[in-house]
């Protein structure tokens, strides 16, 4: 057997699926040829490294989500939840956070901050976003989104 | 290779219109098939996502598989096509993934079997299957189901040509050209970070 034949017969080897003959030839080239030997030892570390792969353990809950799937049509799944809650969540967060940060730059930059702090309608307003000076870029800007729409 | 006694018992009850036997078969198999789909996908929210679809395709499919072949295999079957099917998926869905790479939130200690393994040995296990499945991906899907089918669920090649409607000449070359990929990519890593026990 040729080394170019027995690395083509190596791995069928190892798995023992070479029938006899062939398995035969192949083993009397390994005991001959060094590098075919080390080529298959390589082969051989593969193999045993792979046998110490892990084998998972179905989720508990999959069974029911089986079930609730056949039952809709539709999976029901389990990822897009916590995903869509965490969204949902900074989203809030995010908002708080603007309008904390607008009301107390509100009060700490007024003139008469005791007056504002008074009407908390007027704290939480929206109105600040319209004090654009004229030539500032957001004034230009809704000069200029004025102009479109006039 | 034929359905087993108890394949064609469970398949008996399911044809009778028992509502168990489904589940039997779900409990039966789901260990394999999301060890399949986790080596195939390479994380554990898209294993167990693919793993229900493949139960959820078998039970609308029941109906016409033919116990002449096992039921594992024909599971199996499904199991293969659902992940390639999945790996062609739009890039951008891969965000809505709650632990995209991570351990199964639902598997507190993954693959714990009944004889439990230390905590070094888990801690090795893992390492190694992270380690695999790293090695896995860089493998074309052909030959990443050829040599999970051997080499993790301990298939024979008449088996995996029946999984995967190939000659048992292409499975013979499939395994042999994923390990000898595999040879270069596992040496290659191990070398670069130092010996470990193998």
């Amino acid at each position: 057997m040729k080394c170019a034949q027995a690395k083509k017969e190596m791995s069928a080897y190892l798995d023992g699926e070479l029938g006899g003959g062939a398995r035969e030839r192949l083993a009397s080239h390994l005991q001959g040829c060094e590098m075919c030997r080390t080529s298959y030892e390589g082969l051989e570390r593969v193999h045993s490294l792979l046998a110490k792969a892990e084998h998972y353990d179905a989720p508990p809950t999959l069974p029911w989500r089986v079930a609730a799937a056949i039952r809709s049509g539709e999976a029901p799944r389990r990822p897009f939840f916590p995903v869509a809650m965490k969204l949902a969540a900074q989203a809030v967060a995010l908002t708080a956070v603007v309008v904390i940060g607008v009301a107390s730059g509100r009060v700490l930059t007024a003139g008469s901050a005791p007056e504002r702090a008074a009407n908390p309608t007027e704290l939480l307003s929206l109105d600040i976003f319209a004090a654009a000076p004229p030539d500032s870029p957001g004034g230009v800007y809704l000069a200029l989104m004025e102009a479109d729409h006039e | 290779m034929v359905a087993s006694a108890d394949d064609l018992e469970l398949l008996r009850r399911f044809a009778s219109g028992d509502a168990a036997a489904f589940d039997d078969i779900v409990r039966t198999y789901q260990g394999r098939i999301v060890t399949l789909c986790r080596y195939l996908l390479g994380n554990a929210a898209d294993a167990d996502d693919a793993a229900q679809d493949v139960f959820v395709k078998a039970f609308k499919n029941l109906k016409n598989f033919r116990p002449e072949a096992a039921l594992y295999t024909w599971l199996y079957r499904i199991a293969v096509n659902t992940c390639i099917d999945r790996r062609r998926r739009p890039f951008f869905l891969s965000f809505f993934r709650a632990d995209e790479g991570g351990e199964g939130s639902d598997e507190p200690f993954p693959g714990l079997q009944s004889e439990a393994p230390s905590p070094e040995q888990l801690v090795e296990s893992q390492q190694i299957s992270e380690e695999i499945q790293r090695a896995l991906k860089k493998l074309s899907p052909k030959l990443r189901a050829a040599i999970v089918l051997k080499e993790i669920e301990g298939l024979r090649y008449e088996e995996i040509g029946e999984v995967l409607e190939i000659s048992l000449g292409t499975v013979k070359s499939r395994i042999s050209r994923a390990r000898e990929e595999l040879k270069r990519t596992l040496t290659d890593g191990r070398e670069q970070n130092g010996p470990r026990a193998v």
